[in-house]
């Protein structure tokens, strides 16, 4: 189906190739997950599928590929368009059109389909992506699982062989996700379609998929085969994998059904600590206290519905909940972008809703959700330099340097900040707002497009920052991160919060936000692979 | 989306209603044209808030239209009445010493002010009106085939224009986060620097998801002398048309010898266009059924259209008037002619429910 003999790919203006003598066959009806970490050639892979790669971007193509027969370096993407249907990151800014309907037909006027086979094919599109009640809303008043599920049924209506998606899910909550890739298994048993996918949760994805294509990074060649062989020579896998690898378990359990066989057969062995009894309150004042707030939007949606929360200096506290539940509301209450409707916010015994957002950012750092568009200097350098001017605070680059160095971008002092991957625009963000050594620190959805390793070394950094007495308050979605990093854990709902407590504790007892490695046991002693390997006799 | 009516139907009841504001300066008139496009415009503003997801258009600021059309209505009196300084009725006189303004105010002038923004006004609801039953894609679509490139080019910058403003604020929010206080023009930069570049990020994502999604067309097979024939009929058209033009401004003996060379270049270019429109393979989904009640707003439509054409073309003064001597101050006033002004009322009355 998909064949590429020494095939070579390099961006123009870039000395080194990005794709290196590639030699790949992927067979017909395969469900192929791209993995890797991030710039390590993912997404141009995926473009050189339809000849995105180099018709769009330019550069330097040789070798050959053959995809459905037909060569994309020869066709142009347009040429490929009824061969490999392409769905990307950001749902949003790839629809063309306004209704739902119109978008789906937009590639069926484009190759002139009479119009009796473009309504069937959208009928068909619509139910198979199970999106028929939404054919006459504007694209823009949908979810963003809505927004991801349309973009692909419009892929599909030129009946492709072949579907591509780059990371398709990282801007979706854990259900929206779920509702997609539940979508995507489908197609790809009920029609044969040959699904390639890259994603960096592979807990979501990775018992879906018959084979792993993996990119190690660092220019090495990647890796093609069976999923359990792959993930054997990886080191970005979930924590299941990871136990599973530390502990020798064979055949390698890729489901939490698998893995629950040997968990069983551990359990009786293991000696672990006991639960840590909760920290006794120190007399303190919280540095974050909110009281009974409540705020509704101008369109009358009621976002909080009389919160209270209290979070201590030298505590990190999670919180979780559906898209839509309130909790970037809460947070932008806390920097005084948002008013309290009613209620008290205060944040080191400051009132949030008096005090401008310019003023109370000096002692509170915030890490907003697109930490892209909190940078806008040229240099990285001049990224602290900004913030230290905006507090007038004296400038200090010995200072800077060695924060960019404990975040472990120091390296990257001269570059463009546009030029960094996703990860390291996030910790420069981060830097960026951390300049001013802020006693609290707020983040909303930190661990957005970053791999495992990125992520363990954001929690790294966070545990460090809570240890130097910081108070960290996080919107999050991850399970993982706030299983492996934090004290306590409130989960939201419709703008209240419904239960707030120990993380072993609220974590253990929830369906939904437990850990993988909660799931294998069951209890509150074990949330992560480390807590697991600590007991073992 | 169109709401109501049948797109057609639409365009032909905003070409009658422009065409009736355009060409009447009697006030009477103008007050039945105004009241009447008022109804159409508080029904669709009804029926929005019924159903806002049934529009397709998303949401529309209908106060703000109105505020506008005031805000147009009292700026032209106030501008017409405080620099025209004609007429016999004196309301009261500025000191002459006072630039522009000074002068005697007279009620001619206000009341000519009063009507001009009468136009103005029905106009600008008119407008409302029509963008918000067919919203600007519909309205792209039924751009003839050679054009269609350009209107989707226009459509995106339509789209754009809401998203970059939902970019604007959260940029804003990310600089306040940073402590950075706009005082004076030169902190405004790294505002704008954000935003280009990512309108810069969208656009290029956007044209890829379109260039993956085969726009652009499928050219079909054409003769090689076939294009060369396009292009030449083209150029050639485009010449004949500036020709035509020169000859019509400066060779005053006769005008029809430019005439002809206009309107020859016109129906070349016209052809070239639609030659080359039929060579890319494009279908439309989208199928208006054209129902009776279109049938009824069309023929309204077309009733006051060709009445008004006609009024003007052979009994210039049935719409006409002039506050200013020597004509005199009170407009005539014909209760059978005042009937077709109710015409653009139509659409209000034969609205069918929104949909539940």
């Amino acid at each position: 189906m998909i064949t590429y003999d020494h095939f070579t790919y390099r961006y123009p203006d870039t000395p080194e190739p990005v794709l290196r003598d590639l030699t790949l066959d992927i067979p017909e009806g395969a469900f192929v997950l791209v993995m890797g970490p991030s710039g390590a050639g993912k997404s141009t892979f995926l473009r050189t599928l339809n000849g995105l790669a180099p018709h769009f971007y330019g550069g330097v193509a040789g070798g050959k590929i053959l995809v459905g027969g037909r060569n994309p370096v020869e066709q142009s993407p347009r040429g490929m368009a009824d061969l490999v249907g392409m769905v990307f990151q950001d749902p949003e800014s790839s629809f063309v059109v306004d209704v739902v309907e119109d978008e789906l037909a937009f590639a069926m006027e484009n190759f002139g389909l009479p119009q009796e086979l473009m309504r069937k094919r959208v009928e068909e599109a619509l139910d198979q992506l199970k999106i028929a009640h939404l054919r006459r809303r504007p694209v823009s008043l949908l979810s963003g699982g809505e927004k991801q599920r349309v973009a692909i049924a419009a892929a599909l209506t030129l009946q492709p062989d072949i579907l591509v998606l780059d990371e398709p899910t990282s801007q979706l909550d854990p259900q929206a996700a779920e509702e997609v890739l539940l979508a995507l298994r489908q197609l790809n048993e009920d029609l044969g379609l040959t699904i390639l996918l890259s994603e960096h949760r592979l807990e979501r994805v990775v018992h879906y998929v018959d084979y792993i294509l993996c990119w190690p990074g660092g220019g090495q060649p990647p890796l093609f085969g069976e999923p359990a062989d792959i993930l054997r020579q990886t080191p970005l896998t979930p924590p299941l994998i990871a136990l599973a690898k530390a502990l020798g378990w064979e055949p390698m359990p890729l489901t939490i059904k698998q893995g629950r066989r040997f968990a069983r057969a551990l359990k009786d062995q293991l000696r672990p600590a006991p639960l840590p009894e909760p920290p006794a309150p120190n007399g303190h004042p919280p540095a974050i206290r909110i009281d009974n707030l409540w705020h509704s939007y101008p369109n009358g949606v009621e976002a909080l519905r009389g919160v209270s929360l209290a979070v201590y200096a030298g505590e990190f506290v999670a919180l979780m909940g559906r898209n839509g539940s309130g909790k970037t509301t809460l947070l932008k209450h806390l920097v005084g972008l948002l008013k309290p409707g009613r209620g008290k916010v205060q944040v080191l015994g400051v009132d949030a809703s008096r005090t401008p957002t310019e003023e109370i950012t000096r002692a509170v750092a915030y890490l907003p959700q697109h930490p892209g568009r909190l940078l806008f200097t040229e240099r990285v350098a001049d990224e602290l330099a900004f913030s230290r001017r905006a507090h007038d605070l004296p400038s200090d680059p010995e200072a800077d340097r060695a924060l960019l160095r404990r975040l472990g971008i120091a390296h990257l002092w001269d570059r463009h900040p546009h030029d960094l991957s996703v990860g390291e625009q996030q910790r420069l963000a981060l830097a960026a707002v951390l300049v001013t050594g802020p006693q609290v620190i707020l983040l909303d959805e930190p661990t957005r497009g970053l791999d495992y390793v990125q992520k363990q070394e954001l929690a790294a950094i966070l545990r460090e920052l809570r240890d130097q007495g910081k108070a960290i308050l996080m919107a999050t979605h991850d399970v993982e991160l706030a299983a492996a990093a934090t004290d306590r854990v409130a989960l939201m709902a419709e703008g209240e919060i419904v239960v707030i407590g120990p993380s072993r504790r609220i974590m253990s007892e929830s369906l939904v936000f437990a850990s993988q490695v909660n799931k294998l046991f069951r209890d509150p002693r074990y949330l992560t692979p480390e807590d697991v390997i600590r007991a073992l006799p | 989306m169109s709401i109501g009516f049948h797109p057609y139907a639409w365009t032909l009841w905003l070409a009658a209603g422009m065409t009736a504001a355009l060409l009447t300066r009697n006030p009477f008139y103008l007050i039945i044209l105004l009241l009447a496009t008022g109804f159409v415009f508080a029904a669709l503003k009804r029926r929005a808030e019924q159903d806002p997801a049934g529009s397709g258009t998303g949401p529309m600021a209908w106060d703000a239209v109105v505020r506008l059309a005031l805000f147009v209505w009292g700026f032209t009196i106030l501008f017409n009445a405080l620099t025209v300084h004609v007429g016999e009725h004196i309301l009261f006189t500025l000191p002459a010493s006072w630039p522009i303004i000074g002068g005697p105010i007279t009620l001619e002038a206000a009341i000519y002010g009063f009507i001009t923004g009468l136009n103005f006004v029905t106009l600008i609801l008119i407008f409302a009106i029509y963008g918000s039953a067919l919203g600007a894609q519909t309205i792209l679509r039924m751009i003839p085939g050679f054009a269609y490139q350009t209107g989707v080019a226009i459509s995106i910058a339509i789209s754009f224009v809401p998203q970059t403003l939902i970019a604007w604020s959260d940029i804003r929010e990310a600089q306040r986060l940073r402590g950075h206080r706009v005082k004076g023009l030169r902190d405004f930069l790294p505002l704008f620097v954000s935003l280009l570049s990512y309108g810069l990020d969208r656009a290029i994502q956007l044209a890829e998801s379109m260039d993956a999604r085969g726009f652009g067309g499928h050219l079909l097979p054409v003769a090689r002398r076939e294009t060369w024939f396009i292009r030449g009929g083209a150029i050639a058209g485009l010449f004949l048309l500036l020709i035509g033009l020169a000859a019509k401004s400066y060779y005053r003996a006769a005008s029809w010898p430019g005439l002809i060379m206009l309107a020859a270049g016109a129906a070349l270019l016209g052809f070239s266009l639609w030659h080359s429109g039929r060579r890319t393979r494009r279908s439309r989904y989208r199928r208006w059924r054209w129902r009776p009640r279109d049938t009824a707003l069309a023929a309204g439509s077309g009733l006051l259209l060709a009445a008004v054409i006609l009024l003007t073309w052979f009994m210039p003064k049935a719409l006409f008037y002039y506050p200013y001597p020597p004509y005199p101050l009170l407009p005539d006033f014909n209760p059978f002619l005042s009937l077709i002004f109710i015409l653009p009322l139509l659409p209000a009355l034969l609205l069918p429910p929104a949909a539940p």
